[in-house]
C-alpha cells in the first residue's frame, strides 16, 4: 500500500540532538540569564561590579570550555568511525588513482602525437590551399583581362571555391578519441595553464587588488605585528591599531 | 610594667607587606592586620582578622597579661599561627568589602569547596 502523503517537514534533517549536552543545560540557562542582567546592570562603573563581571566571564569561559570539550568526546566515536571508512577505503582508491593515472599518461602520449600530426597537417592544408587561392585569383585575373566571359565566370567560381576551403580550415581542430565501446564518452587534451613567478614586484602589482591577496597581505602582516619579537618599527603602507580587549 | 605596642607598631608589617607584596614572612611568626585566604585549592576568598589581645589595667593602662594573638576566619576564632603562612595582606577597607561580598553572593558561603564559576554565575549585586 503507498502512502500518498508527503513526508513531514525536515524528515531526512533531524532537529539537533539536545539531549548530548543536557547535563549542562541548567547551567547555560543560568549564564544565559546573567548575561541579561549584567547588560541590565550596564554601565559597570563600581570596582566590585568590576570584579563580580570579571569571574562571571570566567565562569562564562570555563563552561565554554566544559561544553567543548564534550562536544568532542561525543564527536570522537564518528571521527573514529569516519577515519576507519576512509582507511578502508584508502587501498582501492589509492590503486585506481595509480591505474587511472598511468591510463591518462599512455592516452595523453597519444593525444599529444595526434594533435601534432593534425597540426601538421592542417599547416600543410593551409598553405595547399592559399596557393589553389593564389592561382584562382591569377586566373581570374587572366580571364578578366582577356574578356572571356565564360573564363571569368568559371575563375570566380574557383577562386570562390579556393576561399571556402581556405577559410574551413582556419579553427584549429582539436585532436580527439572517441570511446571503443559506446559507453565512454570521447576525451580530448585540454589547456591547463600554471603559473612560475618571475619577478614577484611586478606580479603583485598584477594582482594587488584581488580580495584574497588583500587578505593574504593583512595576514601576513598581522602576525608580524603581533608576533612577541616585533620591533615596533612602521610598516611601509600600513596602519597599526591597538585596541584594549580582555 | 608594660605598655601596650602601639596600634603603629603592630601593623608595621602588614603596611610593609602592602607596600611590597614580596616582603619576606617568618613561618612562625603571624603578624596583625586583614588578610584574606583560600581554605581549599579553588576555593573563595576567606576575610582574616588577625589581632592582638591587649589585657590592661584601666587605672594604669599596662599590660596585666601578655599579649596575644588571636586570628578570625570567616567569623570564627583560630590560632593564628595554623594559617598565617596562608594569609594575603589586604586593605581594611578591602577586608571589608571582602566580608560584604561574602554576604551578598550566595557561592562564597561554602568556603570549604571550590567554587565552580561554571556552575554558578556570578551576578550583578545592586539592582538597577
Amino acid at each position: 500500500m503507498t502512502d500518498l502523503a508527503p513526508p513531514p517537514p525536515g524528515h531526512n534533517r533531524p532537529p539537533p540532538d539536545e539531549s548530548l549536552w543536557a547535563d549542562f543545560a541548567p547551567a547555560v540557562a543560568a549564564f544565559a540569564d546573567g548575561a541579561a542582567r549584567w547588560t541590565a546592570a550596564a554601565p559597570i562603573e563600581a570596582e566590585e561590579d568590576a570584579a563580580g563581571i570579571a569571574d562571571f566571564l570566567a565562569g562564562g569561559r570555563k563552561l565554554l570550555k566544559e561544553i567543548d570539550a564534550a562536544r568532542k568526546e561525543a564527536k570522537r566515536p564518528h571521527d573514529e568511525a569516519a577515519r576507519a571508512v576512509q582507511a578502508a577505503f584508502a587501498k582501492p582508491l589509492d590503486l585506481l588513482d595509480r591505474a587511472v593515472a598511468q591510463a591518462r599518461g599512455l592516452l595523453e602520449s597519444y593525444l599529444a602525437a595526434k594533435q601534432a600530426r593534425l597540426d601538421a597537417e592542417r599547416a600543410e592544408a593551409i598553405g595547399a590551399a592559399e596557393r589553389a587561392v593564389e592561382e584562382a585569383q591569377a586566373r581570374l585575373a587572366a580571364a578578366s583581362s582577356s574578356g572571356h566571359v565564360l573564363d571569368a565566370f568559371d575563375a570566380q567560381h574557383a577562386l570562390d571555391d579556393a576561399e571556402a576551403a581556405l577559410k574551413a580550415l582556419r579553427p584549429e581542430p582539436r585532436a580527439r578519441v572517441g570511446s571503443a565501446t559506446g559507453g565512454g564518452r570521447a576525451v580530448a587534451l585540454r589547456t591547463l595553464r600554471d603559473v612560475r613567478i618571475t619577478n614577484l614586484s611586478l606580479a603583485f602589482t598584477a594582482v594587488r587588488d584581488d580580495p584574497a591577496v588583500v587578505e593574504a597581505v593583512t595576514d601576513a602582516i598581522r602576525r608580524r605585528v603581533r608576533a612577541a619579537g616585533w620591533d615596533g618599527r612602521p610598516i611601509p603602507g600600513t596602519e597599526i591599531t591597538e585596541r584594549e580587549t580582555l | 610594667m608594660r605598655r601596650p605596642t602601639p596600634e603603629s607598631d603592630l601593623l608595621r608589617w602588614h603596611a610593609a607587606a602592602l607596600r611590597d607584596g614580596r616582603l619576606p614572612r617568618h613561618e612562625d611568626e603571624p603578624q596583625p592586620g586583614w588578610y584574606r585566604l583560600r581554605r581549599v585549592r579553588g576555593g573563595p576568598w576567606v576575610p582574616v582578622l588577625i589581632g592582638c589581645r591587649q589585657e590592661t589595667d584601666p587605672e594604669t593602662g599596662e599590660l596585666v597579661a601578655p599579649e596575644t594573638l588571636y586570628a578570625v576566619v570567616a567569623g570564627e576564632e583560630v590560632d593564628p599561627a595554623t594559617i598565617w603562612t596562608h594569609c594575603q595582606p589586604i586593605s581594611r577597607a578591602a577586608w571589608l568589602a571582602l566580608i560584604e561580598t561574602c554576604r551578598a553572593i550566595p557561592a562564597m558561603a561554602a568556603p570549604d569547596r571550590p567554587l565552580d564559576l561554571a556552575r554558578t554565575p556570578i551576578l550583578p549585586r545592586s539592582p538597577r
